[in-house]
């Protein structure tokens, strides 16, 4: 999704200070970055802390360093935002995991989710709810259990744009830029992804979970 | 993007489906409903993809924007609630209406709180109710409402907790500007609890201690002696309270973020609760919605207007609203957001001492520090906070400072600098109010799912209800049993005992807690009339003992047998005091008609009386030559000799001004110190001068050596504080906190070395008479305590109170009793499989043996040089096998405790042995990396093996075919003794193992570790089933207990855990009785009854639950 003409105004006119407009521009990705906090959280630290938490967080932090973003424009403004996102949830999953367990996490990188296993757990348990509720001769466990396994064998860039894709509602060109990948690049992971889950979903019913 | 774009070369078709498909989610996350046969249509020869491909497309989709369209017709609240009766409405906020409410099958009164109609259809209020329901879940603290349940009744989503019979601390304050402040503020919470009984919360089932005005008879010498100074001890104590709730709260990583004097409830025994944990966020958009902003806003730490919040932003809060109850006027007034605002970050409020210049000097220093702008500047933690508002309340100095004017200076220059970036953000987060409100609704399928499974999951089924509301009980037991006392204990065990409805739920921490609540081994009951006893003696051989009746009568007692030996009955009401002479030879009893006898204890008939005009006779005591008795009537002493007719004659001519509640001789018979424990006042009388010497701000006192001076006395009040001072340099010497109500007896034991307290708090204590720690508890009393004495060897005491009977306590056996000191660490504990002796290893290296039947007699194990490392009784408790630092490693006669076999094993230490259960094998494990399995029956070594990662702890299991070997870098590893080799191996832990224990079953493994978890594991796959969580340090020890239905746990953190093993839950904490240090070790008995944990300062605990199981099947 490029940034639109007005947007570009509202970020220039942020980028100099102007609060509402830090706001605005904020709001309008909110929903998006919730998704994305929501889909990487470490299921252990659910309980403790609330996707709301990050994002205050991270408006802070996106308010603080937008001068400096704006002048010189790294990277397209969604996916900059998205990196700021999960640098604070990670800080606070750090945090609240305590430092010894950072082994469990990976260094964050521009890319990589911070809890690689927290994602697949989450999409899991989604996914799962969806089918059952759907179709009732699946049972939820079955079902769970199988995408859980199934989105473990992926290709971890498979994985990534998928719920990249549909869970943060990504455009195929931003996950791209994300990913350091061409589009169509992109556009074939994420159907032979889909494609593997459809297969791992059928495997041993004959009936259609849709 | 369109489906145009193409590319050539053969996979045109693939890319042509990819764009297809992209588009596709395009269209539907753009809110469309594009339909798949319009695409088939559209391309038919790709007709077959399209139909397999799409449909999990829009599956994909659905998983996040499924939403449940809710009713949201307001509707009448419900009757009853998920076995909930509602009773009536007792407070509204926000998230939810709280109701009074009954369980219907407990027949319980609990809170019940229901989450408006209106949230519950909004994911983000339900996840938010579920949040709250867990973190309080998670808080076991006396000063936290604790929580029971949580759970879904059809459309109703509702949180169960415990009634808190009191008010809200902004009510208390709304009052106190019309109260006088000589009135306790507990008396004017009962009495608002009373008045508004519609929006508070009222008595509970007990609250038939109330007359018909509300207010609890509060006796007359209490109130005026409750001083101004009073009621700032009671707001420190708030204080105190809420900032060790918080400290417990933080160090399980929860923060407050709402701490106002609304969410704290002060109960009528003066107890504070925090409330409402987790519940509000920084979260503007909620706070706007709950309309309390500007009630939130107030307390709100000046950094949360910049996002950052920790720990130090809540005592902030608290800080704020302790200012508020001194000056009873918020720190910060405005009436509008920004104003407020403004003024926060503007800084200080105006000084408390301008305000009232009573409050005491260090209590404001505490409560500025508090409210420091700057976090840094603060407290370190709310641990630190609670610690200095202990120091207040025991006159310590405190850690706190003023202040100096240049710092001050340097600070409001910076504030003010900071002010403008503060305002342009709260500027900003206003507008992101409106519009994230807007945005946000709605929206969070996913989220909305996993509240309600995890919801669904709750109430699935009613004994897993009943589970976590035993858990959640005995927690709360636990803790209530040192502040609340037996009667809250004994009844919240007897929720539990076994009924139709109601299966066995019970495990070693509720026969342990029943004996505590049943220490005493003896209890002598009188007569039916009697209803209370005032006094108790014991005769000097220690044989009988006398107690004095209520209904005039003496009754004596064989203490051994229990018997009654003989009614001393006389004409005259009540007995009050009365002693036995050091001789054996007489009995001494004071009457309320202002009367004393003098029995002989030979002919038990009365050999001489004394009778004054008026008064009552409260104190007696023989002087140590059993050839005088003093004792106080009314206001007066007396002394009278027995030799001779003469009269008794008052020491003293002027009237005095205290009544006489206790006689003390000195050493020399010389003089005689009299005081009174309700007006906290004594005085010193010299006989020879026939006059009173001195008089002492306290009411019992330690006469020096052999002489007649005092060495220091000791004070009391109504809090239930005692104060030692040092008679020369009448400076306190220590404070003897734990008595949370009135003292009314004092007696050092016959050594000299304990002191004894009773209390009306229902408690005896006993204190070490030299540092004044407190050294142990004698729960049991259900009322007050009257009087309290030591037998003459100084081994059982005899208690009396408000009850119709008198308790006979062994102080030689305490269920809390520590063995003994070692000189150093106890890192490692066995017992012995016939559970009557111990063996510990303390740092100095040497194995101890604790006869524990033969009075804890020590035997060290001998020719031993260097440090040991692990210990271990064989099954059949014939020998023991010893791993020391050296490497060897040793077999013992457990005998004659003499060296069989050293066997230098390892190339490094040895760190581990285990005993198979036929004692075929030994297995040992070093700091070399290699684990040794020993064939003790031929004499040689039967496997060695090099392992990637040394093993610090062993266990068999129960077959003895199966070891394992928990390992440093946190993995397990499983040898199979048939195969030979290991055959499983899998990571348990990011850090060490540091200890294993199996389930008697053979199924479940437990281990723990240095990242603070013990896990439980399925064996022989190692899939984990549950972890227990909660420590808030590395776990040392975990041990299974033999029924297998608990495990224990030790921790840094400075406690012992019981955990259940099913469902992970923790069933109670324990620590040490003197809060000592960090608990190294801890093994159950192999009775399961007892529990021994060693602690870094070498003591070693011994929880013993074997009364209590006694008890249970005697009653039963």
């Amino acid at each position: 999704m490029p940034e639109t003409p007005d947007e570009d105004l509202l970020l220039e006119q942020a980028g100099s200070g102007d609060t509402q407009a830090i706001a605005s521009v904020f709001e309008s990705y909110r929903e998006r970055l919730r998704r994305t906090v929501k889909l990487r959280m470490h299921p252990q630290l659910q309980a403790r802390l609330d996707a709301s938490d990050v994002l205050q967080d991270t408006f802070f932090e996106f308010a603080r360093r937008l001068p400096d973003f704006t002048q010189q424009r790294p990277m397209p403004l969604f996916a900059w935002l998205r990196r700021l996102t999960i640098q604070q949830l990670d800080q606070l999953q750090r945090k609240h995991l305590g430092a010894e367990k950072r082994t469990a996490f990976r260094e964050i990188a521009l890319v990589a989710s911070p809890s690689q296993d927290a994602s697949v757990v989450n999409l899991a348990t989604q996914l799962a709810g969806q089918f059952t509720s759907v179709d009732r001769n699946l049972l939820k466990a079955e079902v769970q259990s199988k995408l859980f396994e199934a989105l473990s064998h992926m290709e971890e860039d498979e994985r990534e744009i998928i719920a990249m894709r549909h869970f943060e509602e990504l455009s195929t060109q931003e996950i791209a830029e994300i990913l350091g990948l061409t589009r169509s690049g992109v556009l074939k992971r994420y159907t032979r992804a889909i494609r593997r889950l459809r297969l791992c979903i059928l495997d041993d019913s004959s009936n259609a979970p849709y | 993007m369109t489906s145009e774009d193409s590319h050539s070369g053969a996979s045109i078709e693939h890319d042509l489906i990819d764009e297809l498909a992209d588009e596709y989610v395009s269209r539907q996350q753009a809110g469309e409903a594009p339909l798949i046969s319009e695409y088939c249509a559209k391309y038919p020869e790709l007709a077959a993809e399209i139909r397999d491909l799409f449909p999990m497309l829009s599956v994909l989709e659905r998983a996040k924007s499924d939403l449940l369209t809710a009713d949201t017709k307001p509707t009448p609240p419900p009757d009853r609630v998920g076995g909930y009766e509602l009773i009536r409405e007792i407070g509204r906020g926000g998230m939810g209406v709280i109701y009074e409410a009954r369980h219907t099958a407990v027949d319980r009164r609990v809170a019940l709180k229901i989450l408006p109609q209106r949230l519950s259809s909004d994911p983000r209020s339900l996840a938010r109710f579920e949040r709250e329901a867990r973190a309080i879940a998670g808080i076991h603290h006396t000063n936290v409402v604790p929580l029971f349940e949580f759970g879904r009744d059809q459309e109703h989503y509702f949180l169960v907790m415990q009634l808190i019979d009191g008010v809200s601390v902004d009510k208390l304050i709304q009052r106190l500007p019309n109260e006088s402040k000589q009135v306790s503020l507990q008396s004017i919470a009962m009495q608002l609890a009373a008045e508004s009984p519609s929006c508070e919360f009222d008595q509970d089932a007990s609250g038939n201690e109330r007359d018909n005005n509300g207010i609890r008879d509060v006796p007359a010498t209490r109130a005026t002696n409750t001083s101004i100074t009073n009621r700032y001890r009671q707001i420190a104590g708030i204080g105190n309270q809420i900032a060790s709730a918080l400290a417990y709260a933080h160090k399980r990583g929860i923060i407050h973020r709402d701490v106002k004097p609304s969410n704290m409830i002060y109960d009528r025994h003066g107890v504070a609760w925090l409330t409402d944990f987790g519940l509000a966020k920084t979260d503007d958009e909620d706070l706007t919605q709950t309309g309390d902003f500007l009630g939130t806003l107030r307390y709100t730490a000046p950094e949360r207007f910049r996002g950052e919040c920790d720990g130090r932003s809540d005592l902030y809060a608290l800080g704020l609203s302790l200012y508020e109850l001194l000056a009873l006027r918020p720190a910060f007034e405005a009436s509008d957001r920004l104003q407020l605002v403004r003024s926060i970050e503007r800084g200080s409020p105006a000084k408390l001492s301008s305000i009232d210049p009573h409050i005491p000097r260090d209590l404001e220093t505490i409560v500025c520090k508090a409210i420091e702008h700057v976090p840094d500047a603060r407290y370190e933690s709310a641990a630190d906070m609670a610690g200095d508002l202990l120091n207040f309340l025991s006159d310590q100095p405190i850690r706190a400072r003023k202040m100096p004017m240049s710092e001050k200076l340097r600070r409001w220059r910076r504030r003010n600098q900071s002010l403008a970036n503060a305002l342009a953000l709260l500027i900003l987060l206003s507008i992101l109010t409106i519009v994230g409100a807007v945005a946000a609704s709605f929206r969070e399928a996913g989220l909305r799912n996993q509240a309600v499974d995890a919801l669904s999951i709750a109430n699935s089924s009613r004994q897993a209800l009943q589970q976590t509301l035993y858990f959640a009980e005995m927690n709360l037991a636990a803790e209530a049993i040192l502040k609340s006392g037996i009667p809250r204990v004994s009844d919240l065990l007897q929720h539990w005992t076994p009924r139709e409805g109601l299966p066995e739920m019970r495990g070693w921490e509720w026969y342990f807690l029943n004996a505590l609540c049943n220490r005493h081994e003896r209890i002598f009951t009188p007569a039916e009339r009697v209803l209370r006893f005032h006094a108790v003696s014991w005769s000097p051989d220690g044989e009988r003992a006398a107690l004095a009746q209520d209904n005039g009568d003496v009754s004596v007692w064989n203490v051994s047998a229990g018997s009654l030996a003989h009614t001393l009955e006389s004409p005259h009401a009540a007995v009050l005091s009365l002693d036995w002479s050091p001789d054996g030879r007489f009995l001494a009893v004071g009457y309320r008609q202002h009367t004393l006898s003098i029995w002989d204890t030979e002919t038990w008939e009365v050999s001489r009386e004394y009778q004054q005009p008026q008064g009552e006779v409260l104190g007696v005591r023989w002087s140590p030559n059993s050839k005088h008795v003093a004792f106080g009537n009314g206001n007066d002493l007396y002394v009278a000799e027995l030799a001779g007719d003469a009269m008794p004659s008052r020491i003293g001519e002027e009237a005095e001004i205290f009544s006489i509640t206790s006689i003390q001789w000195s050493p020399d018979g010389t003089h005689l110190f009299a005081g009174n424990w309700w007006q906290n006042r004594g005085g010193l009388w010299n006989l020879a001068q026939g006059q009173r010497v001195r008089d002492i701000p306290g009411w019992f006192v330690r006469f020096s050596d052999g002489q007649p001076d005092i060495a220091l006395w000791i004070s009391s009040d109504t809090t239930g504080r005692l104060q030692v001072w040092d008679d020369k340099s009448e400076r306190p010497l220590n404070t003897l906190l734990g008595h949370t109500a009135s003292v009314r007896c004092l007696e050092w034991s016959p050594d000299g070395n304990l002191l004894l307290s009773g209390s009306d708090d229902r408690s005896l204590r006993i204190w070490n008479a030299q540092t004044f720690q407190l050294q142990d508890e004698l729960l049991g009393h259900p009322n007050q305590v009257y009087a309290a004495t030591w037998s003459p060897d100084g081994k059982r005491i005899l208690s009396v109170g408000e009850q119709r009977a008198a308790l006979l306590w062994q102080c030689d056996e305490g269920t809390l009793a520590t063995l003994g000191t070692l000189t150093t660490r106890t890192q490692c504990i066995d017992w012995h499989p016939h559970g009557n002796s111990l063996a510990v290893i303390g740092r100095d290296g040497a194995v101890h043996i604790w006869d524990l039947a033969d009075g804890a007699k020590r035997h060290v194990l001998t020719d031993y040089p260097m440090a040991a490392e692990s210990v271990r009784w064989s099954p059949s408790g014939m020998k023991l096998a010893t791993a020391d630092r050296p490497g060897s490693v040793r077999i013992w006669d457990a005998e004659d405790y003499t060296c069989l076999r050293s066997i230098q094993a390892h190339d490094m230490e040895a760190i581990a042995v285990a005993w198979s259960r036929d004692e075929k094998w030994l297995a040992s494990s070093g700091g070399d990396k290699k684990l040794f399995i020993w064939d003790l029956e031929r004499n040689e070594r039967n496997h060695k093996m090099q392992l990637m990662h040394g093993a610090r702890c062993l266990a068999w299991n129960r077959g003895g075919d199966v070891l394992a070997a928990g390992c440093d870098d946190g993995s397990i590893e499983i040898w199979d003794q048939e195969v030979g080799a290991i055959v499983g191996r899998f990571k348990a832990h990011d850090l060490p193992v540091e200890d294993l224990s199996w389930s008697p079953d053979g199924t479940s493994l437990v281990s723990c570790s240095t990242d603070d978890l013990a896990k439980v594991w399925s064996m022989p796959d190692g899939i984990q089933q549950i972890q227990l969580m909660g420590h808030s340090g590395p776990v040392w020890n975990v041990d299974w207990s033999p029924s297998g239905q608990r495990i224990a746990s030790s921790s840094r953190d400075g406690s012992v855990r019981i955990w259940d093993p099913i469902t992970g839950s923790q069933v109670m904490a324990l620590s040490s009785i003197r809060r000592s240090g960090e608990f190294w070790s801890v093994r159950w008995s192999p009775s399961g009854k007892q529990i021994a944990a060693g602690t870094s300062t070498g003591e070693v605990n011994l929880w013993d639950a074997t009364r209590g199981y006694a008890e249970t099947q005697a009653g039963e």
